[in-house]
């Protein structure tokens, strides 16, 4: 079943969701056209129980939707709303019908909660977390700041905004819930930007031969398949679960391997691609840009590995094997 | 795509997860008493005792027919019994090579009569087996080989050299790749493998010492060294294919995961007390772990199209070199965490297994096959030659 709804997916993105798109996207801030039809598809529901309009899919089952997301460059929060969504259905049985990202939010600045929020541009409603609680805000209410990366943002609510917005309960932490996203993101990019590598350098001809056929480069895109094959497997991980929610161990193996990995293949890839690959005008970056990106996004690889670590010392005291069993039950 | 994207996630079915308590126990006690820098040669240590109690409870050739003396179970059950050796540090090196690799061989490309004669004995650790193939002008080009088996009246007579070759001086027998037509220029072609009995006339072994101080690995030499004619394995001529239908059994294993566990767990349990306890030491651990997780889900995603009867080299060559690796940053990552504090606050016990891991980690990258070779499998697997 699985199988139909990647399969499905992927068709509708590959027509929609070319690079021309993306860019259009990133300048104009306008992701409308993309979102109505990814909603008309009803993807963002897939989490959702039969009962509630969805198709009762659990974690595991949507990995691969996740990663198509990062393999195309979707430059809205698909992967996200899909989480959100069942999120806050499962606390109040509300049904969304907006793209809804998820940010974690503070009191940095005295009577706001002030956050850096992934396509907080593209997005009408943000899951927000800030200390133990979580709500639901609107994009609408929210003074924005542009951020580098053009479809996030530094949003800040009032907080009289904040209290008054609909409270949601859920035993993860947004944190878990969206770093698990960005994983299989992750995963997703990397598969794309090493294929791109694979196909430069059989095009490619220097000194007489095609790049591919230098063994030293055959031995760097060897080592940036074993990171991006490594890291797909750490990513579902992160994804391995019963129902919908992550492990936050899990988690933080997934997220800890493919932010290490995202930085080194981004590395290759343009080494490998040399000055056309630095132009604004080249795929590439549109991918590489992304990857730096979720590499940091809710926590870079030290963050997870200092968490991973706190598990491992913490939550178990037999031997590694006995942690390490339990990723793959 | 290519074939590495069917890496994907699956568990090791509950009949065959069943074994692991009661073999965990028998590991347990059968190390009871080495110290773990001795637990921490792995594979590397051998025990005739241990392989015979191991054959006795039906732990080597588990996945053989029963018809020789197997226990017929699934590729997973096997997998269990090996992690548990290897993460114990049992000393299971005397019979490795014959349960890993030499059984399935002759199971595989054997005679009726090599069959019955040599894998029930495998079966109950009374047999040891190594594997002849390194030469003194050949390491990683194989196919370049010269011993040469000549065909005679009573069989073929062998003459040659063989180097490297793990155990040699342990075990009965090796199963030796040799040339039996042509000349090494005409590379995978005219090579055949043969079973020659260690105890022959002419066969003569030489333990080489390692910087480890062990001897693992020796020199043999054959000198007219006369085989009977049901000493060749197979098909003549067929000894390359045959050597390489194996080997995604030699690479996608847990021993290319857990070579350094014993030390990373006894780092563990040192940086778990309130003594050595460090949030620097904290994030390495959960560093190792973020690794070591998801080879571990690789090996078994191998394991399970070893199960379907499937022979997936090239996906074993990626989990091999990366399995490697993290066996080789281990020993590298717990130095340098212990040598940043007060030296004499760590227990002397972890710093000899750091010293005996550290001395022997580079072998982990060169034997079954080197890192440069493997990453050109890799290579060929992209499309790239």
């Amino acid at each position: 079943m699985e199988q139909m709804f990647t399969d499905a997916l992927d068709k509708l993105l590959s027509d929609h969701c070319t690079s021309e798109v993306v860019r259009n996207i990133e300048d104009s801030g306008n992701a409308s056209a993309i979102w109505q039809m990814l909603e008309e598809s009803g993807f963002g529901n897939v989490l959702l129980s039969e009962d509630h309009g969805g198709a009762g899919l659990i974690l595991p089952q949507v990995y691969c939707l996740f990663e198509l997301c990062g393999k195309v460059a979707l430059p809205v929060p698909l992967a996200e709303t899909m989480i959100a969504r069942q999120v806050i259905n499962n606390s109040g049985e509300r049904q969304i019908t907006e793209a809804v990202t998820m940010a974690e939010g503070s009191e940095c600045k005295a009577g706001s909660i002030t956050s850096h929020v992934a396509y907080g541009a593209v997005s009408e409603l943000v899951l927000m977390q800030a200390g133990a609680s979580m709500r639901l805000l609107s994009m609408a209410d929210a003074q924005v700041s542009e951020l580098p990366f053009a479809l996030d943002c530094i949003a800040s609510w009032p907080l009289s905004v904040w209290h008054k917005a609909d409270v949601v309960s859920c035993s993860t932490d947004v944190r878990t819930l969206m770093a698990c996203v960005a994983s299989a993101r992750l995963a997703g990019g990397m598969l794309t930007v090493l294929d791109q590598s694979i196909k430069y350098a059989g095009e490619r001809e220097q000194f007489g031969r095609p790049l591919s056929k230098f063994q030293a480069l055959q031995h760097m895109l060897s080592v940036s398949a074993e990171q991006v094959y490594s890291s797909r497997m750490a990513a579902m991980i992160g994804c391995n679960s019963s129902g919908w929610l992550p492990d936050r161990a899990s988690v933080a193996i997934a997220k800890a391997n493919t932010s290490s990995a995202a930085y080194k293949v981004v590395a290759d890839a343009h080494a490998l691609h040399g000055a056309i690959g630095f132009t604004e005008e080249f795929d590439l970056q549109i991918y590489t840009r992304r990857l730096n990106r979720d590499r940091l996004l809710m926590g870079s690889e030290s963050y997870w590995y200092d968490q991973a670590g706190a598990w491992l010392l913490h939550n178990n005291q037999g031997s590694s094997l006995d942690a390490i069993i339990g990723f793959n039950v | 795509m290519n074939e590495f994207s069917t890496l994907s996630m699956h568990s090791i079915p509950a009949e065959d997860e069943a074994l692991r308590l009661e073999v965990r126990a028998f590991m347990r006690e059968a190390v009871n008493n080495l110290p773990m820098h001795e637990r921490a040669k792995s594979w590397s240590g051998y025990s005739r005792q241990l392989s015979r109690q191991m054959g006795q409870k039906g732990w080597i050739g588990v996945t053989l027919p029963k018809q020789y003396g197997g226990g017929e179970r699934s590729v997973y059950a096997r997998y269990v019994i090996v992690e548990e050796a290897l993460n114990a540090g049992a000393p299971v090196g005397w019979h490795w090579i014959a349960d890993r690799q030499s059984a399935p061989l002759i199971l595989r490309f054997g005679s009726e009569e090599q069959k019955s004669f040599y894998i029930p004995k495998i079966c109950k650790g009374e047999l040891a087996f190594c594997i002849g193939m390194s030469e003194p002008g050949s390491g990683s080009d194989l196919a370049s080989v010269r011993t040469r088996a000549q065909s005679n009246k009573q069989g073929w007579l062998l003459n040659g050299q063989k180097i490297w070759t793990t155990n040699a001086d342990q075990c009965q027998y090796m199963i030796a790749l040799v040339r039996t037509s042509g000349t090494p220029q005409d590379r995978h072609k005219g090579l055949s493998q043969f079973i020659v009995d260690l105890s022959l006339p002419g066969v003569n072994v030489k333990p080489i010492q390692d910087l480890s101080g062990d001897s693992n690995f020796s020199e043999v030499f054959f000198d007219d060294v006369q085989l009977p004619h049901n000493a060749l394995i197979g098909q003549e001529g067929q000894g390359w294919e045959q050597v390489t239908a194996e080997l995604a059994f030699e690479r996608s294993g847990p021993e290319r995961i857990f070579s350094s566990i014993v030390l990373f767990d006894q780092w563990l349990s040192f940086i778990r007390t309130k003594e050595g306890y460090t949030s620097e030491a904290q994030r390495t651990a959960g560093q190792v772990l973020a690794r070591l997780a998801p080879l571990r889900a690789m090996s078994i995603s191998l394991t399970e199209r070893l199960h379907r009867g499937e022979s997936p080299v090239t996906e074993a060559a990626l989990v091999k070199d990366l399995g490697t690796t993290l066996e080789q940053d281990i020993p590298v990552l717990i130095a340098d965490d212990l040598y940043s504090r007060r030296i004499e606050s760590v227990p002397l016990d972890l710093l000899l297994t750091l010293d005996l891991i550290t001395r022997i980690a580079p072998s982990f990258s060169l034997r079954g096959g080197t890192r440069e070779i493997l990453r050109g499998m890799i290579a060929r697997g992209l499309g790239l030659r």
